[in-house]
């Protein structure tokens, strides 16, 4: 009998080993287990990381490859991911039969001592332009009546403001003035004329040592020429005679910028433009392109 | 018993290496997963852009902005945000526009706050020059949720809502 009870015991004492042992083993083997999964997951993470670099930094490759074979300057350093700009800018490559004015020829302007004074035309080509040293101030709706007056217009740093405060505190090498479109309308040329001469000795008052060019008003698109308002190429035509004959009076430059972006009719075309006034992104560089070869 | 012994404490010493080394492997994990979750964060914004600029019509052609011209049109600067993807109307005859924002710490609002003003400089202008434009302004969509801020000015707010979430 307590040869039994000894020889249970100690098969219950073996069996509680046993256990223990088995348990013991059991989380060895789910440690090492683990460590291999957790091994093999990084792993594969570093490689799906290390391909999202790879891909980002071929991409990076061909806008940069397409900046060179255009000849343009080296864009910004942004926060954002450089994949988006192969969509965002007009062709660069001027291929055979390409737009003239796709690519300045003077590639050496960056438009660091420009200054763009104009209305919402203006506001595009500031939206569109490729040249992050180029200033603007401008804004949508802007006229010669109120350019002097405005507190709504791009002051360059997210705020708006005035013309004498975006002028003031620096001095531009170039001074383009561009307004007319909204002029249309007036009645009377020689008061337009009137008004374009104040604002320029205004600007001549802020910016003395400025070279200072008038551009003529960019043609419209033949669907806005048959629209039948006063916003039709052949007043786009009587104004800038008017602001030509500024120019000569004030003793300024003048540009007619109308080849860059004029069709073989003298016409804007309609897929320039969604709603036959205002340029798409590839017309307003075009005319900052015509601007920097003529100016 | 001593061969026993000694295969329990190989063992032992095996699975608490692998138990550390798979504490270190979470710490490359983890970097791995927050890269990943940090690539998926970011890549939201862009990717919340490009869905509110693929689904709404829009009337007008944007164009993508870089850093610099959010800054000097926006007012937003580089360092409000991790990550950005800006599209603006590329002709200035609307106000359509969308920009999507993964903000740094505590930067939302200053985001949200630069936008509200763009909304107002905006209103200003065409509401005299283009009044047919100012509904699109009026119902403008700026949404914060947790570091990102998302802004839409379009023809579809409700659209954009929707796509926001």
């Amino acid at each position: 009998m307590e040869q039994s009870n000894s020889a249970i015991r100690k098969k219950r004492v073996k069996a509680q080993q046993n256990i223990v042992t088995g348990l013991c083993l059991a989380c060895m083997a789910f440690t090492v287990g683990w460590s291999v999964f957790a091994g093999v997951v990084s792993h594969k993470n570093a490689v799906k990381a290390a391909l999202a670099d790879k891909n980002t930094s071929s991409k990076a490759e061909v806008v940069s490859k397409a900046e060179e074979t255009s000849s343009q300057e080296d864009m910004p350093e942004s926060s954002q991911d450089e994949n988006a700009a192969v969509d965002s800018f007009a062709p660069y490559a001027q291929e055979e039969g390409g737009h003239p004015y796709a690519v300045a020829k003077d590639t050496a302007d960056d438009l660091s001592d420009a200054v763009f004074i104009g209305d919402s035309r203006t506001v595009g080509m500031m939206n569109s332009t490729d040249k992050p040293q180029a200033t603007f101030i401008c804004a949508v709706g802007l006229n010669i009546d109120t350019v002097l007056t405005s507190t709504d217009i791009v002051q360059g740093d997210g705020s708006v403001g005035t013309l004498a405060q975006a002028l003031s505190g620096r001095e531009f090498g170039r001074v383009y003035i561009s307004f007319g479109t909204n002029e249309m309308g007036w009645p009377y040329t020689d008061v337009f004329e009137d008004h374009f001469t104040e604002l320029v000795t205004t600007i001549q008052g802020y910016q003395p040592n400025a070279k200072i060019y008038l551009i003529g008003i960019l043609p419209l698109a033949q669907s806005q020429d048959m629209d039948g308002d006063a916003v039709n190429n052949e007043n786009a035509k009587l104004f800038t005679q008017s602001i030509k004959a500024v120019a000569d009076k004030l003793g300024v430059y003048f540009l007619d910028c109308s080849a860059a972006v004029a069709d073989e009719n003298g016409y804007l075309p309609e897929e320039a433009s969604p709603d036959g006034i205002h340029m798409n992104m590839d017309y307003c560089l075009y005319w900052q392109n015509f601007i920097i070869d003529n100016s | 018993m001593n061969f026993k012994k000694t295969l329990c404490i190989i063992l032992a010493a095996v699975s608490v290496t692998c138990a550390v080394a798979s504490c270190g492997d979470d710490k490359s994990e983890d970097k791995g997963g927050n890269t990943a979750q940090t690539q998926t964060e970011s890549a939201d914004v862009a990717a919340t852009a490009d869905k509110l600029k693929s689904d709404i019509t829009f009337e007008d052609s944007l164009v993508e902005f870089d850093s610099g011209k959010i800054e000097k049109i926006l007012g937003v600067a580089p360092d409000a945000y991790k990550k950005a993807k800006v599209y603006v109307s590329s002709t200035g005859a609307t106000p359509e526009e969308i920009a999507c924002f993964e903000a740094n710490d505590k930067m939302a609002d200053i985001i949200k706050a630069s936008l509200e003003t763009r909304v107002t400089n905006q209103k200003s202008t065409f509401t005299d020059y283009k009044p047919e434009q100012a509904p699109k302004l009026d119902d403008a969509v700026i949404i914060v949720k947790d570091n990102c801020v998302y802004y839409c000015v379009s023809g579809d707010s409700a659209k954009a809502k929707e796509i926001i979430g």
